[in-house]
């Protein structure tokens, strides 16, 4: 067999040429994920001296009261996260794939807004609402925001979009005959939920709950604003590695970060695989039919649709106001950044310039290592390779990317029993690539599935047409796979540029001075105090954000009215 | 000289042979038909010929030299998939020309070209048209275009019509072999429908599990199955045990009598449009045999179990010396036990 795939590929430059190419993106992520992670477990297991010592550091977190405390914190918070944003979640996705309410559209869109904010801006209008110097506090309604308390509110906030995205889609996924069949048989509407509802949506609602543990454990920008003196795994991390540059002791906390999302990874492994055989081709859609409790389901939605829009509406007026809550006078004074620190509007710009680069150019490596991964015949073992290794960035937290990127670029050589090889990739340490790189393999895989399930529709045989028309594949792949998988291509670029402008988690261990980017200037200007300026650039965010979604809606119905030809099938 | 020869292809999945020493020619201009039940190895067969799989052992040549190993882009030849594989983002009039605006050839020698392919297969109508705004049969006449915009040496069918409703079908088998006829270009098609096959091909290669069973014009093919395989795939045969020999017999051969020849019983009468399928029991072997009787002709007076005569014209009983293929599919008439039971107790 290989004897005669090399025969053809003599002949065949086109092919030569892909198989050089699918070899070098092997390379690429084994060199951005593996070796990095390589280096955070050598690390664990290393004392600062650099000297092996086993599990000696492991033993000394969970001998120290002080550290391991984090552990049951972080449990904690993501426990409660969890239960209150799985459920809040679960209802509302019911309520606009389930019952006949009105402003589904409205809905649907704020319950997206958390998205495109960083986690700090939760945090940020929790201090505005309830902190010192917040207006519950001062009306004598005090909850005790900094601690668990402030954590685990942000938390919900941040997790209950993602929790109500993968229950949404579970959701949509019914057959209505079910239902049909449920009513013929007498069962009432509380019995058909338990009974049918439910069950249908087990593997999304098993799914949401990982996910949302998985976020909530290693989310760093929240326990940073209203964490106080709580201490929780991802800002010991921090503290371990830019406070007091004990690298083994962060490798440590870094690979128990690793657990819960390794158990979330496995499980949406499994429970995608097996969600999709639910639906077959004679399953009707959901029916809508007025029932009593609607009004119910409505008032619900509206309420935290509400509260959501608080917490950017708070946001947004406090950055505009002289000094909350006591002088109300309208201002811009706090997004003229050069006052509180002196590197000004600069990060927003470097923000947009990084988010910008990782997005195109994270698209582009994405979708052409999937289309090699998916459309190569040849060489199954280096495809199979990397299409597993293309999914592991699932399971990895920002932290952990940026704490392995660290130990690993950061190194000028190593030593293998006894040998030194001197890095090669250290010269990206310190410049706008680390920080790219780091986006684009932090939001790696999602993008990848997306590409990858737009490729698997696409047609096996041009490929093969085109050879026969002798037609260089590179111009197949050009006019033929790209328009055909247009909306996932944009799709992926939204997706890398809004998830970079918003992440703090693995560039706030790589930016230097000269590159700092917005979400980091929010946490310093938090940390100096200025938190009017930190709502100011979270604002610049989350407006920037929506810009790019709504431009990305409009170049999205352009192409949809250009394609509609020949798209409907 | 053969203009395509294929010798002694064989071609492993595993343990499974997909194909076993596979061995024939084509002439220059011939319209061959690959034909066999699914999984029989054919479409593996042409796959190997265009050069989209390897060969485990054997070598295809062209014109006399050995193209085994040139990567499918370098053979010249025209392919039409199952599915037309057409582009969907490109119209009727993009899809044929994609291939022929990478030929360095002037542009009007190429409109010319373009005119030539449009009037052969009739679709100036719907030249603009994206391929899901196209019928059926106009998206398999655009693939057929596709197929021969490069002046292909030869064209490659792979199940080209199975994906139409019957009238259609019929439609574009004449106008697939007038094509074919007027371009004079080496022909092979793959199919498992025996009728496309008899009323197209120059010649058929019948195979099964990996092997050929038997290459001919349709003629003999029908009329003189080299196996009970062939016999049995192609049309509709009564095979009859004879002690240690194995005859057998075209339903529609068998004369039927009031009087005279070999006593049998109705079983069942079904209508079929031309002609009337009637399933015999013949009493003293024990054995079921379809006979077909053209329905001009009155068999009003036939009931179930009712007696008749049959006789089989001599020079229409096919004889096999190889009778190995006969044993391994048990093409005995499966429902005489039930008969037994049902008809011949009462």
């Amino acid at each position: 067999m290989t004897t005669f795939n090399n025969r053809i590929s003599k002949l065949s430059p086109g092919n030569l040429f892909q198989k050089i190419l699918i070899v070098i993106f092997l390379l690429f992520l084994v060199i951005s994920i593996i070796l990095p992670l390589c280096s955070l477990f050598v690390e664990a297991f290393h004392d600062k001296s650099g000297s092996f010592t086993g599990i000696d550091n492991f033993y000394y977190y969970f001998s120290n009261p002080a550290l391991s405390q984090s552990v049951n914190n972080t449990l904690f918070i993501s426990f409660m996260t969890t239960i209150i944003s799985v459920l809040l979640a679960f209802f509302y996705a019911y309520s606009l794939t389930r019952v006949k309410i009105k402003w589904k559209t409205f809905f649907k869109y704020v319950a997206l807004l958390p998205l495109f904010a960083p986690t700090m801006l939760q945090g940020i209008s929790l201090v505005y609402l309830f902190g010192n110097k917040g207006i519950f506090t001062s009306l004598g309604i005090d909850i005790n925001l900094y601690g668990a308390v402030g954590i685990i509110i942000s938390e919900i906030l941040y997790t209950f979009p993602q929790a109500y995205l993968i229950l949404l889609v579970a959701f949509e996924i019914t057959d209505y005959r079910l239902y049909e069949a449920a009513e013929t048989l007498g069962a009432g509407r509380i019995k058909q939920f338990i009974r049918i509802t439910v069950p249908s949506v087990k593997y999304g609602l098993l799914s949401a709950i990982f996910v949302c543990f998985t976020l909530s454990f290693t989310d760093f920008g929240a326990p940073k604003v209203v964490g106080g003196d709580y201490n929780v795994l991802a800002t010991d991390i921090y503290k371990q590695i830019v406070g007091q540059q004990n690298f083994s002791m962060g490798a440590v906390v870094g690979i128990i970060l690793l657990l819960p999302a390794l158990v979330s990874f496995t499980v949406d492994r499994i429970t995608t695989r097996k969600q999709s055989s639910f639906l077959s081709s004679k399953s009707i859609p959901f029916q809508f039919k007025k029932k009593p409790a609607d009004n119910l389901f409505f008032f619900y939605c509206f309420v935290i649709s509400v509260i959501i829009l608080i917490f950017f509406l708070v946001a947004i007026f406090a950055s505009l106001v002289k000094i909350w809550p006591y002088n109300l006078k309208l201002t811009f004074s706090h997004y003229i950044f050069k006052t509180v620190s002196s590197s000004g509007i600069k990060p927003y710009i470097n923000s947009i310039i990084v988010s910008f680069v990782s997005s195109v150019v994270g698209t582009v490596l994405i979708f052409s290592s999937a289309y090699l991964i998916e459309k190569l015949k040849s060489m199954k073992i280096i495809r199979q390779l990397s299409y597993f290794i293309s999914i592991i960035p699932l399971a990895l937290p920002g932290l952990i990317i940026g704490i392995s990127y660290i130990m690993f670029f950061n190194r000028l050589n190593f030593n293998f029993f006894g040998f030194t090889i001197p890095n090669i990739f250290n010269f990206i340490y310190g410049t706008i690539i680390i920080l790219v790189l780091a986006n684009i393999i932090h939001f790696y895989s999602v993008p990848f599935i997306t590409a990858n399930t737009a490729l698997k529709k696409i047609e096996r045989e041009f490929e093969n047409v085109s050879y026969s028309m002798s037609i260089p594949v590179y111009k197949t792949f050009l006019k033929v796979t790209v328009p055909l998988s247009i909306t996932a291509i944009m799709e992926n670029l939204m997706y890398i540029f809004v998830n970079s402008m918003t992440t703090v988690s693995a560039v706030i261990f790589l930016y230097t001075s000269q590159l700092k980017l917005a979400s980091i200037a929010v946490i310093h200007m938090e940390e100096g105090g200025s938190i009017a300026s930190a709502a100011a650039m979270a604002n610049l965010i989350v407006l920037t954000n929506v810009a790019v979604r709504i431009i990305y809606e409009i170049i999205l119905k352009k192409i949809r009215r250009k394609t509609d030809a020949w798209q409907k099938r | 000289m053969s203009h395509l020869l294929i010798n002694d292809i064989t071609k492993k999945f595993g343990n499974f042979f997909a194909l076993k020493n596979v061995n024939f020619e084509l002439e220059d201009g011939e319209f061959l038909c690959l034909l066999g039940p699914s999984g029989c190895g054919k479409t593996t067969l042409l796959r190997i010929i265009a050069g989209l799989e390897e060969p485990d052992s054997g070598k295809i040549f062209l014109n006399g030299k050995d193209i085994t190993s040139v990567h499918p882009s370098k053979r010249k030849f025209g392919i039409v998939f199952q599915s037309y594989a057409l582009f969907p983002n490109m119209t009727a009039y993009e899809n044929i020309t994609f291939g022929l605006k990478n030929k360095k050839s002037s542009k009007n020698e190429m409109q010319r070209k373009i005119n030539e392919l449009f009037s052969i297969v009739n679709l100036d109508h719907v030249k603009f048209r994206y391929p899901s705004q196209l019928s059926g049969g106009e998206q398999q006449r655009v693939a057929l275009a596709r197929a021969l915009a490069l002046d292909p040496d030869f064209l490659l069918l792979d199940e080209p019509l199975s994906a139409l409703d019957a009238k259609v079908r019929n439609k574009l088998r004449k106008e697939i072999r007038e094509t074919q006829e007027k371009l004079k270009i080496t022909t092979i098609m793959v199919t498992h429908d025996q009728e496309e096959a008899l009323t197209m091909a120059d010649r058929i290669v019948v195979m099964d599990k990996g092997k050929i069973m038997q290459i001919d014009i349709p003629q003999r093919i029908y009329e003189l199955p080299a196996n009970p395989f062939v016999a049995d795939f192609i049309g509709d045969i009564n095979f009859i045990k004879d002690n240690s020999a194995i005859t057998a017999i075209r339903p529609e051969n068998i004369c039927i009598d009031e009087k005279r020849g070999i006593e049998a019983k109705v079983y069942h009468r079904e209508f079929r449009g031309a002609f009337y399928r009637l399933t015999l029991c013949l009493v003293d072997k024990n054995q079921m045999i379809k006979v077909d009787i053209p329905s001009n002709k009155k068999i009003g007076f036939l009931e179930n179990n009712e007696r008749v005569f049959i006789e089989l014209p001599a020079d229409k009983l096919i004889t096999f010396k190889d009778n190995e293929y006969y044993h391994d599919h048990n093409y005995g008439n499966n429902n005489f036990d039930e008969f037994k039971t049902k008809v011949l107790s009462s």
